[in-house]
């Protein structure tokens, strides 16, 4: 065969996207002009797709689908236009000071010795708790491990959070009152075999395009499937669904009771499953109280159908369709993201999630299974699970128990009761105290001063002249550095090794495919030398590199219900990714967990099937939980509702994508989506200038008039930094979770 | 000129309708047609290709488009990043 290269990149083209479909033929040999491939994970969002990146002379020339791992050789075109991320031209190569105002160019030496100065002067004048550490759900496992222990073990300082407390904590908290344990009972894998599912507050089409696919994948090989999406927005998700639930925003709660109601009403649930494994709870007076299937059955009888309607904007009928469809379909998978998770009620929200699944026993069989999607690619394996928020100790533990310290004081080889018994300060309530109780910050990898919400608030915290800010980043256009004092030039995706974790307790390892520009670092060495020049007994924190962090968390691991002992970096480095608990080296993985003969934690002579042994009791709990409305409901002077999102082309703060030509060319500026009805009203055409506003503040975007929000409901994208929606956005948050309320505020438009 | 793979998924029985549709796509081959997929080869600029991947997914029948592969090694030469 005689081709030239353009055709056989073409040919290639093809041939991939064959193989994805099991058509052939196989691919037929590398593409011309890359060196070697290096496999990885992509850099973006929660599904966390395994990647091979393509590298020509110490450069990302290519990305493409890791066949191997669960995506099966599929990447958006996020993912696979991630070489011009790496290369963009302001990416941050030598340390930086600020001096009179500017950031100027300094050395590693007076940018580290500044820092560790400032911090030990902080912490000898106002104790330990004057400083803090706030990371991101980007960062590499052994990044988020290493820099929680030297906070709370080497400083004895719980000021240790980070973004997932803008995202996840709510999934978290649900997931902890509910089993036990945090982290999703069942896998990618479910999504094979669901044959109803139900996407609540999730556009999965935009967020998680990868399983998105698998998802139409399985409702177009099999007539039977059905999707039930509950979303104000008609989404791309919706548009497949065979019910979509317009919900009115923030009343979820009534619509999660209702079907219950129904569930029970309608004698659909299981008894033999939730007489035996779920244990029935509510608060009374602040604390937990146990309570019986008839106190539960009782709590449910006023949410009617028909109250639900009231409340929710859902026809009764529908309501009553979507409880039958979960409960008497063979096999229900429930996915949710930030639609339930950012909510003053997400943690509810969560439980009355996985009640439904209790209550007709759809879970752990393939298909069964209440899952949340998570939004960044490692904010499960990195922040989560090494317990990197201000209440968490390592896999699963928490500050406020004395013996989960105890434990950790052992493991780190630290005096027993010396660490640090209250937990720190979650993410607004950090940067609140910037300035004042709080006065020496690190920030790895985020971008809070675009990411906050109510930001206004919290740049006033910023901009104090009391605050010490060290950013350790890669690029140099982060909103959050106008407000550094000392900027890191931190090495980028793969040009340093470590693991991610992605939704579904999957561990990848992430292999060193490129040098970092310039002077750029790996952070496991910038963390490593300013723990050291701060005081940190250089012992505690012995990491050359990040494979011995990794070896010790493994091993830290061992002694929790998380166990990944098994998980040598040579295993991750031969697999695409495993899933835990994975106990030794010979050990498979965990697909589903909780139940014998698949969950290594549950005896195999376990009487029962299944184990919650996060609980004493060792069953899960259903939950009594009312509707509560939102935090800010609209009103005579603000009528809509504003909720905030991601969409398909950007991601989070667009400090990535922003840097790829062909997505800055086709998604440029952030815009507010009303609907037809709203807009014909308030005389408002299709790319009119709008002023939106709240009690916090206003923005101008230009107007996409449709009917994808419902009535009274206007969404604006967030990753546009010269348009700060989150300056409009509200920072009440869950009383559990602590997590802010974005989805949610009140708002008015009027044209420019 | 970027090269790129995208895998289109269909409702049952609506593959013809949008063959025809797709054909009109300028840059665009039809490589594979089957009755719940397709598989289409784009060459583009690769700025253009959001807008590409947008318009798959208004094209009647579509559930769903996915980038299978991309390659933009010849931009990135012509850009002098390689
Ligand atoms: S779906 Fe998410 S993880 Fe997969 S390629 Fe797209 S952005 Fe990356």
């Amino acid at each position: 065969m005689n081709i030239n290269r353009r055709q056989f990149i073409k040919y290639s083209a093809a041939a991939f996207a064959m193989l994805l479909l099991d058509k052939g033929p196989a691919l037929a040999a590398p593409d011309q002009g890359v060196e070697r491939w290096v496999k990885g994970v992509c850099r973006y969002c929660g599904t966390g797709c395994g990647v091979m990146v393509g590298v020509r002379d110490n450069k990302v020339v290519m990305v493409k689908g890791d066949p191997n791992n669960h995506n099966r050789g599929m990447l958006c075109l996020k993912g696979a236009l991630l070489p011009s991320v790496v290369h963009a031209p302001d990416r941050l190569t030598q340390p930086l000071i600020r001096k009179e105002g500017k950031l100027t160019p300094a050395s590693w030496d007076e940018a580290l010795d500044l820092t560790a100065a400032k911090f030990k002067e902080a912490m000898a004048q106002f104790g330990a708790q004057s400083v803090g550490f706030y990371g991101s759900g980007q960062n590499l496992t052994e990044e988020s491990y290493l820099a929680n222990k030297i906070f709370k073990g080497g400083l004895k300082c719980n000021n240790v959070d980070g973004n997932p407390r803008l995202c996840m904590a709510s999934a978290v908290g649900g997931y902890v009152t509910t089993f036990g344990k945090d982290e999703p009972f069942g896998s990618y894998e479910d999504l094979d075999a669901a044959t109803c599912f139900f996407i609540i507050g999730s556009n999965t089409s935009e967020c998680h395009p990868v399983l998105f696919r698998r998802i139409a994948a399985r409702k177009q090989n099999d007539k039977n499937v059905r999707v039930i999406v509950v979303d104000p927005r008609v989404t791309n998700t919706a548009r497949i669904a065979d019910m979509h639930l317009a919900i009115r925003p923030g009343t979820d709660l009534a619509l999660l009771n209702a079907m219950a109601h129904i569930i029970l009403n309608e004698e659909l649930d299981e008894p033999r499953f939730h007489s035996k494994y779920a244990a029935f709870k509510a608060v009374e007076d602040g604390k937990p109280v146990d309570k019986t299937f008839e106190d539960y059955r009782a709590f449910l009888a006023e949410y009617t159908p028909e109250k639900a309607a009231e409340i929710t904007g859902i026809p009764a009928a529908a309501i009553v369709k979507a409880a039958q469809l979960f409960a008497s379909s063979s096999a229900t998978m429930s996915l949710w993201c930030m639609g339930l998770n950012q909510r003053v009620r997400g943690v509810w929200a969560n439980n009355l999630v996985h009640n439904l699944h209790l209550l007709t026993g759809k879970l752990g069989r393939p298909g069964s299974t209440s899952f949340s999607l998570t939004g960044q690619p490692n904010a499960c394996g990195g922040v989560r699970d090494t317990g990197s928020l201000a209440h968490l100790l390592p896999a699963g533990r928490v500050v406020a128990n004395k013996d989960h310290r105890n434990q950790m004081e052992a493991l780190w080889g630290l005096p027993p009761d010396s660490l640090h018994p209250d937990p720190g300060l979650f993410a607004t309530a950090l940067f609140g105290a910037l300035g004042e109780k709080v006065k020496a910050l690190l920030v790895l990898c985020t971008n809070p001063a675009q990411s906050l919400p109510n930001v206004k608030k919290y740049t006033q915290n910023l901009r104090h002249p009391g605050k010490f800010m060290a950013v350790i980043e890669a690029f140099g256009d982060a909103e959050t550095l106008k407000y550094a004092d000392v900027v890191f030039p931190a090495a980028f995706w793969c040009e340093r090794e470590g693991v991610y974790g992605c939704s579904e307790r999957r561990y990848s390892l992430l292999e060193k495919a490129i040098d970092p520009p310039g002077q750029a670092r790996p952070s496991v060495n910038i963390l490593v030398d300013l723990a050291t020049r701060m005081g940190v007994d250089p012992k505690f924190v012995p990491f050359k590199n990040s494979a011995e962090v990794w070896d010790e968390w493994r091993t830290v691991s061992a002694s929790s219900a998380y166990n990944f002992k098994g998980m040598t970096r040579e295993r991750l480095r031969k697999t695409s990714g495993l899933l835990w608990p994975c106990p030794t080296e010979d050990h498979p993985g965990t697909k589903i967990r909780y139940v014998r003969g698949e969950d290594p934690n549950v005896p195999a002579d376990h009487p029962d099937k299944y184990f919650f042994y996060g609980n004493p009791n060792g069953r899960a709990t259903i939950w009594l939980r009312p509707h509560k409305p939102a935090a800010e409901e609209p009103d005579a002077e603000y009528p809509l509702v504003m909720t905030t999102g991601r969409v398909i082309d950007q991601w989070h703060t667009g400090t990535m994508t922003n840097k790829v030509p062909e997505i800055r060319a086709a998604f440029p500026n952030a815009y507010v989506e009303i609907n037809v009805e709203d807009a014909k009203r308030l005389n408002i055409n299709n790319g009119d200038s709008v002023l939106v506003e709240t009690r916090r503040g206003k923005l101008t975007l230009p107007a996409r008039v449709g009917e994808v929000c419902r009535p009274g409901l206007i969404f604006t994208p967030f990753f546009d930094a010269k348009k700060l929606v989150n300056e409009l956005t509200v920072d009440a948050i869950d009383d559990i979770s602590k997590q802010p309320e974005f989805k949610i505020c009140a708002a008015r438009i009027a044209r420019a | 000129m970027a090269i790129a793979s995208f895998v289109l998924q269909m409702e049952p029985g609506r593959g013809a309708e949008a063959a025809a549709a797709l054909s009109r796509v300028p840059g665009l081959t039809l490589e594979f047609s089957g009755e719940q997929n397709l598989v289409a080869v784009v060459e583009r600029a690769s700025a253009e290709l959001p807008q590409v991947e947008s318009g798959l997914k208004e094209v009647p029948g579509v559930l769903c488009v996915i980038t299978a592969y991309l390659n933009i090694e010849d931009e990135l030469e012509a850009a002098g990043s390689c």
